[in-house]
């Protein structure tokens, strides 16, 4: 197929913090507008593989290309044409306190202003228009500290999806939300990529986001990819960690308290 | 701390100056702390010529009050108090501020959107420090010099014309000079402090907590030997008798 040329692809990826070690030695290969969707238990070292994607950490071992570059030995100066192509939203959704949900949307387009020549009018009508698409009408003027979670989380998506990055990472873009908003949120995933082809790497804990987002599906186990499929394989697998993660059947070992 | 230095310095001078974040930073650091730095600067100038009034009046030279308490305010008092207060008020709200932003991913969130974090937070924080120190050390110094004269002069009765007159008689420009010198540098001192624990802060509430004490402290403790050291080399190599 013509359309699977590799966007990202992570080569032997290790990294350790002190004794730990987090990853060990992930492969993973991305497809320019597919959606892959990350699981593996929590700790596991999902955020941390993503955070090496954009370069917040580097990995101890490993390449990590990006448009066939080697984004690894890049210095922060040289990061930044890597990072114009890809949004995250953080898990935690890191929106700046000190600024209002309008301007933590619109604070990307006007990091490159000078760049893209967007009018204020045309920021404006922009960060409306994200800010109706995660479903936040009339809370512009808001503070951060006035949002609940979930609410905190969708302006995070706003401000990852406003510049229309070739790539967009999703870090649990739905924990916390309602049924029905997480539905949504699955929606929206699926929409920026059948509207803008941007390709999605989404993690998540929701079996939900998992089936109606994902082309395929990784699992991180022990610090590797311990499965690559599509989720309907997944589903049918006879492999007891994926099978049990899938149902969220706990072992033994896990209910010893 | 010294690559942190460097590479602020670095960006200072590489990169375009962030207009609407140094503003906004000049008017936390300059403008809100008009207030506590007059304050000091009034009630240390007054307490200085009162003690030396009561000293001197034993010797029977009053009129020599003014200038003593005036070349202690420019060269000494005034610098050192106000970069005092300014590590308290400023330096700590800093390191608590970048502390906080960091432990709530918001620097990653800033570097993820192609921002250097420097360029954005750090720098507009120095110039804020740099322009605005020698500025309200230059008022607290007005402030105590008028709050001496008012306390030697009217409440006192020491001479007034003969107080001026002693001032104009033994106190340069120079001494100025080298309150405004000390407070460049102290800024300098600072701000360095404040940013660096900020930025180096661990993560949970009890690192921004120590980051923000020891930002206040460590900042105050090298303005005060510092300036032991700017005092010794500016009176003997930069403005020699
Ligand atoms: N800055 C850090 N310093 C030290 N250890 C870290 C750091 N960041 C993450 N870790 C460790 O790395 C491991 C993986 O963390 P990570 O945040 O990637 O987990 P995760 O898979 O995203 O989990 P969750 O699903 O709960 O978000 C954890 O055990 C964590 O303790
Ligand atoms: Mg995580």
């Amino acid at each position: 197929m013509n359309e699977q040329t590799t966007i990202i692809r992570f080569e032997e990826i290790k990294k350790s913090f002190g004794k730990q070690s987090v990853l060990r030695g992930i492969n993973l290969g991305i497809y320019q507008g597919e959606s892959l969707v990350i699981i593996g238990r929590s700790g596991c070292g999902k955020s941390v593989l993503l955070k090496n994607l954009i370069g917040l950490f580097k990995p101890d071992s490993g390449r990590i290309f990006v448009d066939g570059r080697d984004v690894v030995p890049m210095n922060e100066k040289e990061m930044v044409s890597v990072r114009q192509k890809i949004g995250i939203v953080f898990q935690g959704g890191a929106l700046f306190d000190s600024f209002t949900v309008e301007e933590n949307v619109a604070f990307p387009l006007l990091e490159e202003k000078k760049k893209n020549g967007y009018t204020d009018a045309e920021i404006a009508e922009r960060v409306t228009e994200v800010l109706d698409a995660v479903e936040l009408h009339n809370q512009h003027n808001k503070m951060p500290s006035e949002l609940s979670g979930g609410m905190k989380k969708r302006v995070a998506l706003a401000r990852a999806i406003i510049r229309k990055p070739e790539v967009i990472v999703y870090d649990e873009p739905t924990t916390g939300l309602d049924p029905i908003m997480t539905d949504s949120i699955n929606k929206l995933i699926n929409r920026m990529r059948e509207k803008y082809g941007i390709t999605s790497i989404v993690v998540t804990h929701d079996m939900k986001t998992v089936f109606s987002c994902a082309d395929r599906v990784a699992m991180i186990h022990e610090g590797k990819i311990h499965t690559l499929d599509a989720p309907e394989k997944l589903r049918a697998s006879a492999d007891t960690i994926v099978h049990n993660f899938i149902e969220g059947i706990s072992g033994d070992a896990d209910v010893e308290f | 701390m010294g690559i942190f230095m460097a590479e602020t310095f670095v960006c200072l001078i590489t990169r375009p100056l962030r207009v609407e974040q140094t503003v906004q930073q000049l008017y936390f650091v300059g403008v809100l702390s008009q207030f506590v730095v007059l304050v000091t600067g009034i009630f240390t100038g007054a307490v200085f010529a009162a003690q030396i009034q009561f000293q001197f009046a034993k010797l029977g030279m009053e009129s020599a009050t003014g200038s003593v308490a005036t070349l202690a305010i420019c060269r000494e008092l005034g610098p050192v108090l106000t970069a005092l207060m300014i590590a308290g008020r400023v330096g700590s709200a800093m390191a608590a501020e970048l502390a906080t932003m960091k432990i709530s991913e918001q620097i990653d969130a800033l570097r993820a959107l192609a921002v250097y974090p420097v360029e954005y937070l750090i720098v507009p924080r120095y110039v804020a420090m740099m322009i605005s120190l020698p500025l309200l050390v230059a008022l607290a110094i007005t402030g105590g010099i008028i709050a001496g004269y008012v306390v030697a002069v009217p409440l006192l009765g020491v001479d007034g014309p003969y107080y001026w007159d002693n001032i104009n008689k033994f106190v340069e420009a120079k001494d100025i000079w080298i309150g405004l010198i000390k407070a460049f540098f102290f800024s300098i001192i600072i701000v360095t402090v404040a940013c660096h624990k900020g930025l180096s802060s661990g993560s949970g509430a009890e690192s921004v907590g120590k980051a923000t004490t020891e930002a206040a402290v460590n900042a105050s403790i090298s303005v005060l030997i510092a300036n032991f050291f700017f005092t010794l080399i500016l009176l003997k190599f930069v403005f020699p008798t």
